[in-house]
């Protein structure tokens, strides 16, 4: 057995095809795809070092240097259970304190537009998972403390609704999920580049913004609310929207279709937070 | 029937919290016994369970703020030495906000529940 399988941080493929270009499309970004294995569809074709099996455009983005376990070595069986050990994730987590800050700051700036090209060669699943836990954590509290509040000021009987956390819970770990893998599949089928990861990471800190807009919507001004629903969901939505559409124009004429449902769905989103969470009936 | 939601919350969250705080480490690149982990935010839980029982005792909502934020603190306190020298130093903060939240929700259940 090779020594790849024993060692945690030994990714590199010990093999048959020798990986000659591979170096080369280590920092690959998003327009620059390549190999992809539909057909051609206006998206140019670079096809480097002939010996090279096709390899799906995704899996050079989401996999740094060649170690994706393949059918066709001998840790085929390991390849498959390889998924489930910590190792296999590793590479998304490297990240450092001032990588996650600079991220952050990078999502409240909506009309930038370069959050994916800083993100293309390091895309990272800390920021997506912790966001969505600071917030659910933040709208169970908010929302609890804000139907307290509304309780206490009219002396009616309060109880602590448990319900808050395991829907906001739902609500969010479900959104990061589904959506980036629904994005991906449409993406594929238009074959317009993407990565699967980068969509994560992407729609993750996409999110930071509601963690701040749920602090001020402790305000009991129904119209303030509204207003703080709205800019936070325009700008999310404007977010996601504009670092989405700067890299899928090749996908052909429904990219504005694609990038104005992710938009519309992002302020959907905002929407239904701010209805469950801080319409308050006493 | 609500007593049961709610024990099932506070152990959930800490059960669930406690594994994927120690995963968390690993996955940044840290290194630390998996068990030896589970242990140890366990037991730095030990403060707010003090919290919790005068809480129990007291009915005051402010006092309870009171008492939660210093048991809190102290829990972190606890905590920081271990989880900090398990990481990379540029990876401290990443590796300790985690923590610092599953204790502040830990409190905010003290607080919320009567």
């Amino acid at each position: 057995m090779s020594g790849g399988y024993t060692s945690i941080d030994n990714q590199k493929v010990s093999g048959s095809v020798p990986a000659v270009s591979d170096p080369g499309r280590i920092p690959v970004q998003f327009t620059d795809s390549g190999l992809q294995t539909f057909p051609p569809s206006g998206v140019q074709g670079k096809i480097s070092g002939g010996a090279q099996p096709p390899r799906d455009a995704d899996d050079s983005f989401s996999r740094p240097v060649g170690g994706s376990p393949r059918g066709s070595e001998e840790s085929q069986g390991g390849g498959w259970l390889h998924k489930f050990t910590v190792a296999a994730y590793k590479p998304y987590f490297d990240v450092d304190t001032s990588d996650v800050l600079d991220r952050l700051k990078e999502s409240l700036y909506p009309f930038r537009g370069t959050f994916t090209e800083k993100t293309a060669t390091n895309p990272d699943l800390y920021g997506p998972f912790w966001i969505c836990t600071t917030l659910i954590f933040v709208a169970a509290s908010i929302g609890t403390f804000v139907t307290y509040i509304a309780h206490k000021l009219r002396d009616k009987e309060w109880n602590y609704d448990i319900n808050l956390i395991t829907w906001s819970a739902g609500v969010f770990y479900g959104y990061v999920t589904l959506v980036p893998l629904v994005l991906f599949v449409i993406l594929k089928y238009f074959s317009a580049p993407s990565g699967l990861v980068q969509l994560f990471c992407l729609y993750g800190y996409s999110l930071f913004i509601f963690i701040p807009a749920m602090c001020l919507s402790v305000v009991p001004l129904e119209i303030f609310r509204w207003i703080i629903a709205g800019v936070a969901g325009f700008m999310s939505a404007t977010f996601v929207a504009l670092n989405l559409k700067a890299h899928i124009t090749s996908a052909g004429e429904s990219w504005f279709l694609i990038v104005a449902s992710i938009f519309l769905l992002q302020l959907a989103l905002s929407v239904v937070l701010k209805l469950y969470l801080f319409t308050v009936s006493v | 029937m609500f007593q049961s939601e709610v024990f099932a919350v506070a152990f959930a969250l800490l059960a669930a919290g406690a594994v994927i705080l120690t995963l968390n480490v690993l996955l940044l690149g840290g290194h630390i016994i998996f068990f030896q982990s589970l242990s140890l935010l366990g037991y730095c839980l030990f403060p707010l369970d003090v919290g919790a029982l005068i809480c129990m005792m007291e009915g005051n909502v402010i006092l309870k703020m009171i008492v939660v934020s210093v048991t809190l603190a102290w829990s972190s306190w606890a905590a920081y030495p271990f989880m900090s020298s398990a990481v990379n130093p540029s990876r401290k903060a990443l590796a300790l906000y985690p923590v610092f939240l599953m204790y502040v929700s830990v409190g905010f259940l003290i607080i919320a529940i009567d």
